[in-house]
């Protein structure tokens, strides 16, 4: 089954030119490989500075690999933004951790939304707000806080904000880069759950990214570990924690923090 | 080191390009020197040809671009016909009277600025905030000119200060001491000037660049760790704000030359400002050419200071980032 | 709000468990903040809890507890738009909030030191030891090289020691992991007996989380600091806490040991986000699609307009009517332990 999205050999160096320093090179990206396929979730999982963030923004195209290509849907998108054929842009959608920081904080949540229809020119104005209202009830936003400014909302309804905003172009692959961490933690089940439900509901697919294992297992069918730039191990789900490899995964499993035995049955 | 090299050739070909772009200007402005003696009925024309011819007027431009070079690289820039005399020399003098005017004019307001503009920012709702405010909106409003002619008048009008020139005519032959005091008696009212016109700038700056940093989460976490206000104020607040505050103070050194020639004029300090203005009336061209060179010169010396201010100044700039 | 006790027991019980000397006592602390058009809102609601010496208790509470007031209101750092409206703090026989500037800037930083998560408390312009000396110059009157020796320890504690290059670099030229423990060498330089950390661990990863717990532990064993653990992190609270405090809409609704709470949780909200934190992950060899993560429906109560009766009651799935009508005071079912909920028979208010 062809994947949804290869990557190969994905290179990145960021050299930093100063005039009163020497020439400084870091390496973002060394020789990464990544595949995903149709409806499935990859969590990438790594420390901050290990490259996660340069390889998403890679995918999306708001940067640009040294070398190497990436393939989705049989097409080759570096080759294609090389010449400016934009239309890809809506097939792969990111959400950020800093939902306040991603969201115009002087844009209601309906015009939020509306944007991306807006300047791909889909629809008229009433057909834009129709959908608009479709997408929030999606999301489970209360149609009627739809001229709402961002601030108004709390933490965990701007990322359903950012993310009804990303699925309306209908992407096929959205990336979430931190989006869950900082969220209160009975707040985090709900957004997963969310995500989840519209998985399978549009069959997307998700690479998870995060520093924190722990909830990326739970919901990704295969899970990568990326260290200084390379991706040092890759298993699906069970594989992984049952036989882990590299050096720096065993780190990982063994300093996050052990079961607990967590009571269901209370005091009454 | 290597960076130093590149800006110093930087310079230079700046330098050579302002004197070229003032040369082409000069030539292109209607009227030369030698108009105002045709005017004159008891000058021949054709003496004023053979002065002309003298001073090599009467050669093409590219020529006389070249002899000006040469002439720089003598150390004359060129020839005052007003004067009758090099320009260097000439330059030179007037230009020492300025700089000591705007040099203890810029060091003043920055002393009072300074302080000001950091308490200002420490007690906003204080009594001294309230008053700078007020202060610097007058002031911004008011014209430099104003200024100037309005502290001329009052000090005529009341017999205060020294009214014009740097010395006195009483003062020569007096000692050193004795002419230091004469001096700087004359100096008050162009001095006085100067700083009100550059305070509401510097004052503002400070107090916006102190403002963001007193607001930062690592001046209220050293509150928090029990450092007293005022230690924090001029040890922690102080070397953070300071950044933008040195880019300024470069560019008011570049700036020396040319911010004080209305107070010159006006106030008639025998400095480059008046010197300059002559010259432009009379076309007495490399004249003009030189003080716009000396300008342009210490612009662009005072530009590289701030940077390497800056470098000393700031660790961020200083030291790699390792993260 | 009538007051009705109808619990003989809560009335006797005031004082904490630990009869035993405390280091931290507080007593109805009552903080409200003003909004721009003259409102005010509750944000603590008179919360008590004390601290034994070389404690460690964690304070489980998510965006909208308060639990970020409490530390500051605690050392009086309180930003101009809030108020103080009763209770009191007692710290080594004094009340810390009737303290004036002056006397409380002697607390903070050498009795009670408050860390951070964002390392961004540090000042970039000024060498890190150098940052950690401003504290001890702050405090104590020491000579040039005592004061440097102490400073070398405090780095020494926290894992940065060994070598003074450390000492001269700036907050830009260290690691994230390096930054933070920077943070905290400030905090314990000058031997506070007691630690608040808020969120300490939330941006690090969990080779780093680990470690700073690590240093916890050594703090705690090593020179009886207690230390107030403020997080919404459950499994890094399993590592370290003594005892664990639960708060919701400022007030506290759940005190006990680490053990009790976490096996036995009491309130439902405290069993609600013990079910919300991540479970085992190695369980199930596949993810199973049906299973849905558990998590709490709603969010929490506006502050500016509070319900009528217990706040959680429009999330609980133990909801009863007399939830919705009055708020519910604070039971001992044990004298160690404090719920408030009327599940066990709290009294009413």
């Amino acid at each position: 089954m062809t994947p949804l999205i290869q990557a190969r050999s994905l290179r990145k160096v960021y050299t930093h030119t100063h005039w009163w320093h020497k020439r400084r090179e870091l390496l973002a990206l060394d020789n990464v490989d990544l595949t995903i396929q149709r409806g499935q979730t990859l969590a990438l999982v790594g420390q901050s500075g290990s490259g996660k963030t340069t390889l998403a923004m890679s995918l999306v195209g708001l940067e640009r690999p040294d070398s190497g290509e990436i393939w989705f849907e049989g097409r080759n998108l570096l080759a294609e933004r090389a010449g400016r054929k934009t239309r890809v842009g809506s097939e792969i959608q990111l959400i950020f951790q800093d939902s306040a920081g991603a969201l115009n904080p002087r844009m209601s949540a309906a015009q939020i939304i509306e944007e991306p229809l807006l300047i791909s020119r889909q629809g008229n104005s009433l057909e834009r707000s129709r959908f608009a209202l479709e997408m929030m009830d999606k999301v489970s936003l209360p149609s009627k806080w739809k001229d709402r400014l961002p601030h108004q909302f709390s933490g965990g309804q701007r990322q359903r904000l950012a993310i009804a905003r990303a699925l309306v172009l209908k992407p096929k692959l959205l990336i979430l880069d931190e989006a869950l961490t900082g969220l209160d933690l009975s707040i985090q089940g709900q957004i997963m759950n969310l995500l989840l439900d519209l998985q399978a509901l549009e069959t997307l697919s998700y690479l998870y990214i995060s520093h924190n294992l722990e909830l990326a297992a739970q919901v990704a069918d295969e899970i990568a570990v990326m260290c200084q730039g390379r991706i040092v191990e890759r298993a699906n789900h069970s594989e992984f924690f049952s036989h882990p490899h590299h050096p720096h995964t065993r780190a990982l499993l063994t300093s996050t923090p052990p079961r607990l035995a967590y009571g269901a049955h209370g005091g009454g | 080191m290597r960076y130093l090299g590149l800006r110093l050739l930087q310079s230079m070909f700046v330098l050579l390009g302002v004197s070229l772009l003032s040369f082409v200007f000069v030539e292109l402005a209607p009227g030369n020197f030698f108009d105002e003696m045709r005017l004159n009925p008891r000058i021949s024309s054709s003496t004023v040809t053979n002065l002309r011819k003298q001073y090599g007027m009467d050669r093409p431009l590219p020529v006389r671009y070249f002899r000006w070079v040469e002439s720089a690289a003598n150390g004359e820039l060129g020839f005052s016909f007003a004067y009758n005399a090099p320009v260097a020399p000439l330059l030179w003098a007037r230009a020492r009277n300025t700089l000591l005017l705007t040099g203890s004019a810029t060091v003043l307001a920055w002393l009072i600025a300074l302080p000001l503009g950091i308490l200002s920012a420490a007690r906003q709702r204080g009594w001294i905030a309230q008053a700078c405010e007020l202060f610097t909106t007058a002031l911004l409003a008011t014209p430099d000119l104003l200024l100037a002619l309005g502290l001329l008048f009052m000090a005529v009008h009341f017999h205060w200060l020294h009214t014009g020139g740097m010395f006195s005519r009483e003062s020569a032959g007096q000692s050193l001491w004795g002419l230091s005091k004469d001096l700087a008696a004359h100096m008050i009212l162009p001095v006085t000037v100067l700083v009100l016109g550059s305070l509401p700038l510097l004052l503002k700056h400070t107090r916006a660049a102190m403002l963001e940093v007193l607001d930062s989460p690592y001046v209220r976490a050293s509150r928090a760790l029990g450092i007293s206000r005022g230690r924090i104020l001029f040890r922690h607040a102080l070397p953070a704000a300071i950044n933008p505050l040195v880019s300024l103070f470069g560019f008011s050194l570049g700036s020396l030359l040319s911010a004080s020639l209305l107070t010159e004029v006006v106030m008639s300090w025998p400095g480059l400002g008046p010197l300059l203005l002559e010259a432009v009336l009379d076309r007495d061209i490399y004249v003009v050419i030189g003080a716009v060179l000396f300008s342009t010169l210490l612009l662009v010396f005072g530009t590289l200071l701030a940077d390497v201010l800056l470098f000393a100044a700031d660790p961020r700039i200083r030291t790699e980032d390792l993260a | 709000m009538e007051v009705v006790h109808s619990n003989p027991a809560s009335e006797g019980q005031r004082s904490s468990p630990q009869d035993a000397e405390n280091l931290l006592e507080v007593r109805d602390l009552w903080v409200r903040f003003r909004v721009n058009d003259g409102q005010e809102f509750t944000v603590l609601d008179r919360i008590s809890f004390d601290i034994a010496p070389g404690e460690v208790v964690g304070l489980l509470g998510e965006s909208g507890s308060g639990k970020t007031t409490l530390a500051l209101s605690l050392l009086q750092l309180l930003p101009p738009s809030a108020r103080l409206a009763g209770g009191s703090v007692g710290f080594g026989g004094r009340d810390l909030l009737l303290l004036n500037e002056k006397q409380l800037r002697e607390v903070r930083g050498a009795e009670i030191s408050l860390v951070y998560q964002d390392s961004s408390v540090l000042n970039p312009v000024i060498k890190v030891g150098d940052q950690v000396m401003e504290v001890v110059r702050a405090h104590h009157r020491w000579a040039r090289q005592r004061a440097r020796e102490e400073v070398q320890a405090a780095f020494a504690a926290v894992g940065l020691g060994g070598s003074d290059r450390i000492y001269h670099s700036y907050p830009h030229q260290l690691s994230g992991g390096q930054r933070q423990r920077v943070m905290i060498a400030q905090a314990v330089v000058c031997k506070p007996s007691l630690i608040i950390a808020d969120e300490l661990t939330a941006s690090l990863d969990a080779t780093l989380a680990a470690e700073v717990v690590n240093l916890i532990k050594q703090l705690k064993d090593s020179s009886d600091t207690s230390v107030l653990f403020i997080t919404h992190d459950v499994a890094t609270l399993a590592r370290v806490a003594d005892r664990v405090m639960v708060m919701y809409a400022g007030q506290i609704v759940e005190n006990g040991s680490m053990q009790e709470v976490f096996s036995t949780p009491q309130h439902p909200y405290t069993r609600a986000l013990l079910e919300c934190a991540p479970q085992d992950r190695s369980a199930g060899t596949s993810r199973d699609r049906a299973l849905r993560l558990p998590c709490i429906m709603g969010s929490p109560p506006d502050p500016m307009a509070p319900p009528p009766g217990c706040s959680f009651s429009e999330r609980c799935k133990d909801r009863m009517d007399v939830c919705d009508a009055h708020h519910p005071e604070e039971f001992h079912p044990t004298p160690s332990r404090t719920v408030r909920c009327f599940k066990y028979g709290a009294g009413q208010s």
